[in-house]
């Protein structure tokens, strides 16, 4: 994937972002290097019955939700 | 004094051989005569500090509620809410930013007498591994200045390394704690998540961020982690379970198993750092410890899926700087968009690539393909780190994969910060506690291992740390060697 100045500039309006137009020519190969070291996961051998969102071994065992008055 | 453990200054406070002011005012004398340079602070709270000391002294005198801390001074990193006082995430946005409440890990500290001495300087919002991405300007490293201090809690590692502050907060969302501690040769633990509270910590990625404590011995470190950790009604994603703090660091160490997983150890790990962290192993072993060599596969894809994860809340948690309820508002938009879209142009350009990431990742095109293979990859990784927790207690491996990189060498610096995640951001994707400890240098720059371990187990880690560090020969405490000049170092 290559994302070009002009989906930059996209997402920038999309994040409510302002960049000038020296930081976007900065920004555009920034984000496509990143883009490129992150695709690598697609590639991961995630062994079978792994899940996605909710993994069976909590990292993070937040308590549950409690009604309180604000 | 800078040299004197946190227990002997304690001992000299409870006689009455040193008043807090009087250790608070050496410590406000180091920062004036070294921050100009190294630029670890961006607040100094010389009048609050001296009058926190003050009162500190009356406490001690009346022997009212005088703790571990009572009288000693903490640098705070500048992401961590302080009452009344500026807190500006190293952003021009929150330049002039002051918090209306205290973090809960602040109001424990001066629940137990702490003295605030200033807050620390980062990466504008905690995001960068160098503490250079700072509207305040860069941090050097106190061993070498043209090199790194690591971050994004570069500050407060250096407050620590330098002698500017006995005892210092920051946090942790990849390695923020641990790999600035290796580069400055100093203590650094990221508790398990949950362990610390959250509550008044300007969110960078929060379902990792976590603070944790920095300093000089493994000792001091316990003293300020048992102050801050505890349940917090106040934090959603606090643990409820009671701590298992056990203090007794001297307790023996045989018998535990330590893991060395073997992905640590491969291709682009500094010859000198292995060699060292090997010979930390051997001196656990000597200890009575079993060494066990085991290989954690999820490990090679643990960069980019933190990577992806963190730049995915980001781009979430900095919506809130849209001009209307935190700091700064630039000039009068058309409305809510465009003022949003103006102030934001005030943030640098890190932070702006990281929300940019992170919009692109949660978009609808990239959401099955990358997001949820990020959070599938993530629960390998925890189901993988459990599987080792079952042959081994903890896992020993290097901090950084090099010592402290120089600045401007932009092509070494992104291979070692590359390599370097890789080490530190397991933790981060596990929940789990992880602590780094110096264990020796390479032409005078320190070096630093990992200890990680299943939740709850942040004592032992520091126990098993203390065991090398107070057996080994070279340069277990950085405090015994603090610089003094910033002698150039070539390599």
């Amino acid at each position: 994937m290559v994302l070009t100045k002009e989906q930059v500039r996209a997402l920038a309006a999309s994040a409510r972002l302002g960049v000038s137009e020296e930081e976007l020519a900065v920004l555009t190969p920034a984000i496509n290097r990143a883009c490129q070291a992150i695709a690598r996961i697609r590639e991961a051998p995630v062994p079978e019955g792994i899940p996605d969102l909710f993994p069976d071994v909590p990292a993070h065992p937040g308590r549950e939700d409690e009604g309180r008055p604000s | 004094m800078d040299k004197m453990k946190l227990e002997d200054l304690r001992k000299a406070l409870d006689r009455r051989e040193l008043s807090a002011v009087e250790l608070t005012a050496y410590y406000l004398d180091r920062i004036a005569q070294h921050d100009r340079e190294l630029n670890a602070f961006i607040t100094v709270l010389r009048a609050e500090a001296l009058q926190m000391a003050a009162a500190a002294d009356r406490r001690i005198a009346a022997q009212e509620n005088v703790t571990a801390l009572t009288g000693i001074p903490v640098a705070i990193k500048d992401n961590i809410y302080t009452e009344g006082i500026r807190t500006t995430c190293a952003s021009r946005l929150l330049a002039n930013y002051y918090p209306s409440y205290d973090a809960t890990v602040v109001s424990r500290l001066k629940q137990a007498g702490a003295v605030l001495i200033g807050k620390t300087n980062l990466d504008e919002f905690a995001m960068g591994s160098a503490t250079q991405y700072s509207y305040y300007g860069v941090t050097r490293n106190p061993w070498d200045r043209n090199r790194s201090a690591g971050g994004s809690s570069g500050g407060s590692a250096v407050a620590v390394a330098a002698g500017m502050a006995p005892l210092a907060l920051g946090s942790d969302t990849g390695g923020s704690i641990r790999q600035p501690a290796a580069f400055c040769g100093v203590w650094g633990l990221k508790p398990t998540y949950g362990r610390v509270s959250r509550y008044g910590l300007v969110p960078y990625a929060p379902s990792f961020d976590q603070i944790g404590p920095l300093a000089a011995s493994g000792r001091d470190l316990l003293l300020l982690f048992q102050t801050i950790a505890g349940y917090d009604p106040l934090d959603p994603t606090s643990l409820p379970d009671p701590l298992n703090l056990d203090g007794d660091l001297s307790a023996s160490i045989r018998g535990l198993r330590v893991g060395l997983p073997r992905e640590f150890f491969g291709t682009g790990l500094d010859a000198g750092i292995k060699e060292r962290v090997l010979a930390a192993a051997k001196v656990l072993g000597a200890a009575g410890c079993e060494l066990v060599e085991l290989s954690l596969p999820s490990v090679a894809y643990a960069a980019p899926t933190y990577h992806l994860l963190a730049y995915a809340e980001a781009s979430a948690s900095m919506a809130r700087y849209g001009g209307v309820r935190y700091g700064s508002r630039a000039g009068a938009g058309r409305g809510n968009v465009e003022m949003m879209t103006t102030t934001r142009h005030g943030l640098g350009l890190e932070v702006k690539r990281r929300i940019l990431l992170g919009t692109y990742f949660l978009s609808a095109d990239c959401y099955e393909e990358y997001y949820r293979q990020a959070q599938k990859v993530k629960a390998w990784m925890i189901r993988d780190f459990a599987a080792a927790y079952r042959r081994c207690d903890l896992l020993l491996t290097p901090t950084t994969a090099a010592p402290a990189f120089r600045f401007g060498d932009e092509a070494k610096e992104e291979r070692a910060l590359a390599l370097t995640e890789q080490y530190t951001v397991a933790a981060n994707l596990t929940g789990n506690p992880a602590l780094s400890f110096p264990c020796g240098r390479i032409n005078q720059l320190p070096v630093g291992a990992q200890l990680i371990g299943p939740a709850g187990t942040e004592a032992l880690l520091i126990r098993v740390a203390t065991v090398y560090a107070e057996s080994a020969t070279e340069g277990g405490f950085p405090g015994e060697t603090v610089p003094e000049t910033g002698e150039q170092i070539e390599g």
